[in-house]
């Protein structure tokens, strides 16, 4: 657990965020001291069983059956862009 | 006495005695923003016609008829804006209610105004808002808190009756301690997280701040209950939250953690919470020392597991349903990576970033599942301090308000101050903050609020405030 060997640039493309040369510095050494004062959870003894929430949990279903929803005016009406009444995307395919 | 500092029982009465129309409450809070806004910054957005419409359509025998309750701009109001005070969403309007927008208009309250927060509630101070600053009206120099800190100002200035807000890690209850406000996060699934933009699901929660503690009971009697549109929605039916604001501390083991009062707290935020536990041993309540060892890991814990979820909840902001899209790319890739670079700010891009970098491969285990079993052990210290206590009572920050800027360049400062709210977030529990007395940090400086923090079983809302209404009163 070494906070010093984070690279900015994978985890931002994973993101899926560019970074201007700038914020990559910036970030980094602000996040290598975040990661750095986080060693501490190494040092103490964790044996227990994890947790993903506060309670216990199980997966909910909701009934099979038709409900009311978003009308597909509403749905669009905040689309950056649109037509046809459809979300209007880049290319993703030659 | 003027019409906005009364408490929302004492206008429910004028309202139901046609002394008062909801109209002239909608005017007379509007006239308020108009007026204050632009020092204290509160609100982001507010529309006096739609406010009128609902105070037309209002029915005052409904037990929050026509009293209008300020929105922290990521809970969703049809048809009104949501920003979460972020360039991302800046010209995003709701297609339809949250649950607890729902509940609060069915109780006959009217939504008025979109409050100020830090972006995506990511922060402590409001100052990660893109969209504009919010000021402490009790020093206009100092941060708010945060990041709830448009609904804390708001209540504390004058300019909301009440508001709602939201907590991850206690962004309703370190603002309302910061502005002097009542703010109570309920236990994890009392309100409906439906329609509020996710932070971190697993710590997401709904609550008020208000004036006092009464309005805070009546307030979360009309939020409460079980929406089958969120799958972590308690199955609890509702109860009278107001039903022990009478009936004192008298017997009430309260539980102070050692761990909680720590070097590093500000010596007057130190002697006002002494003075607040002393008072509850006068009003016959027994105070006892407990032990919540895991709190020194607490931060770390919450800073890995928030962002994590953060990174998967915010990666639905891709430039192609809603919000910004930018219009510099050229292929599917510089698409998604410039929307989100021009959409988020610094503190936001941080988190994503961190939230990304512990949960990839070969990281995972290090940071995430070490963080996970840190808070099994955290809620665990809860689960045995809670058989000795029937509350925990500390500092809700170790600091009065900063001043603005303070902390602006150093995240991981920032972070080590949420140590006291953020426990009761990764265990679950109810928690509230009440105003327990001032701090004056210069001389000649403006007094400064004190918060109080008491934390509570699960499902145990209706104690917390018992007890803080015990002390308001032994207060004032």
């Amino acid at each position: 657990m070494a906070g010093s060997d984070m690279d900015i640039h994978q985890v931002a493309k994973l993101a899926r965020i560019a970074l201007t040369p700038d914020e990559a510095q910036r970030y980094e050494a602000q996040l290598n001291r975040v990661l750095t004062h986080m060693e501490q959870l190494a040092k103490v003894n964790l044996e227990a069983e994890p947790s993903a929430h506060s309670q216990p949990l199980f997966d909910v279903l909701r009934h099979d059956e038709i409900r009311p929803g978003l009308s597909h005016e509403a749905a669009l009406s905040n689309a950056p862009r649109q037509t046809l009444g459809q979300f209007q995307i880049p290319k993703v395919i030659e | 006495m003027s019409l906005l500092t009364q408490s929302l029982s004492q206008l429910q009465l004028q309202l139901r005695n046609r002394q008062l129309s909801p109209q002239e409450l909608v005017h007379a809070l509007c006239d308020a923003i108009e007026a204050g806004n632009e020092a204290i910054g509160a609100y982001l957005s507010w529309d006096r016609e739609d406010a009128l419409r609902q105070a037309a359509a209002a029915d005052v025998n409904l037990p929050l008829g026509g009293l209008p309750i300020g929105i922290k701009d990521n809970i969703q109001v049809l048809g009104q804006p949501c920003t979460c005070a972020s360039r991302m969403l800046e010209h995003y309007r709701a297609p339809y209610d949250a649950g607890a927008t729902t509940r609060l208009r069915e109780a006959g309250a009217i939504a008025l105004g979109r409050l100020n927060m830090d972006e995506f509630a990511m922060g402590s101070s409001t100052e990660n808002s893109a969209l504009g600053q919010t000021r402490n009206p009790r020093d206009l120099r100092r941060i708010p808190g945060g990041s709830s800190g448009g609904s804390a100002a708001a209540v504390a200035g004058s300019l909301a009756l009440a508001a709602l807000g939201s907590d991850t890690g206690g962004s309703i209850r370190q603002p309302a301690a910061l502005c002097g406000c009542v703010g109570l996060k309920p236990t994890y699934g009392r309100i409906s997280r439906y329609g509020l933009v996710a932070f971190a699901s697993s710590l997401d929660q709904i609550g008020p701040l208000t004036r006092t503690t009464a309005d805070c009971a009546l307030l979360l009697n009309h939020l409460c209950g079980h929406d089958p549109r969120d799958s972590t929605s308690l199955e609890a039916s509702s109860e009278d939250f107001t039903r022990h604001l009478n009936t004192g501390v008298r017997g009430l083991r309260i539980g102070m953690p050692a761990e909680y009062f720590i070097d590093g707290i500000h010596p007057g935020v130190r002697q006002a919470v002494d003075r607040a536990i002393a008072k509850l041993s006068e009003l016959g309540a027994e105070i006892v020392p407990v032990r919540l060892p895991h709190t020194e890991v607490a931060v770390s814990t919450y800073y890995i597991i928030a962002p994590a979820e953060a990174s998967a909840n915010l990666a639905r902001f891709d430039g192609v349903r809603f919000g910004h899209r930018s219009a510099r790319a050229q292929d599917l890739m510089e698409h998604y990576q410039f929307t989100r670079q021009e959409g988020f700010g610094d503190e936001v891009k941080r988190r994503i970033l961190l939230g990304t970098y512990v949960l990839s491969s070969g990281y995972y285990d290090a940071y995430y599942l070490k963080a996970q079993r840190a808070r099994s052990l955290i809620r665990q210290d809860f689960q045995q301090a809670f058989e000795k206590v029937d509350c925990i009572v500390s500092p809700t920050t170790p600091q009065p308000a900063h001043l603005l800027g303070a902390l602006k360049d150093d995240p991981l400062a920032a972070y080590l101050e949420d140590i006291f709210t953020i426990p009761a977030n990764l265990a679950g529990l109810p928690a509230l903050s009440l105003p327990c007395g001032e701090v004056i940090p210069q001389p000649g400086e403006p007094a400064l609020p004190v918060g109080l923090q008491l934390i509570g079983k699960p499902m145990d809302e209706a104690r917390l405030l018992q007890i803080s209404a015990a002390l308001e009163q032994a207060l004032a």
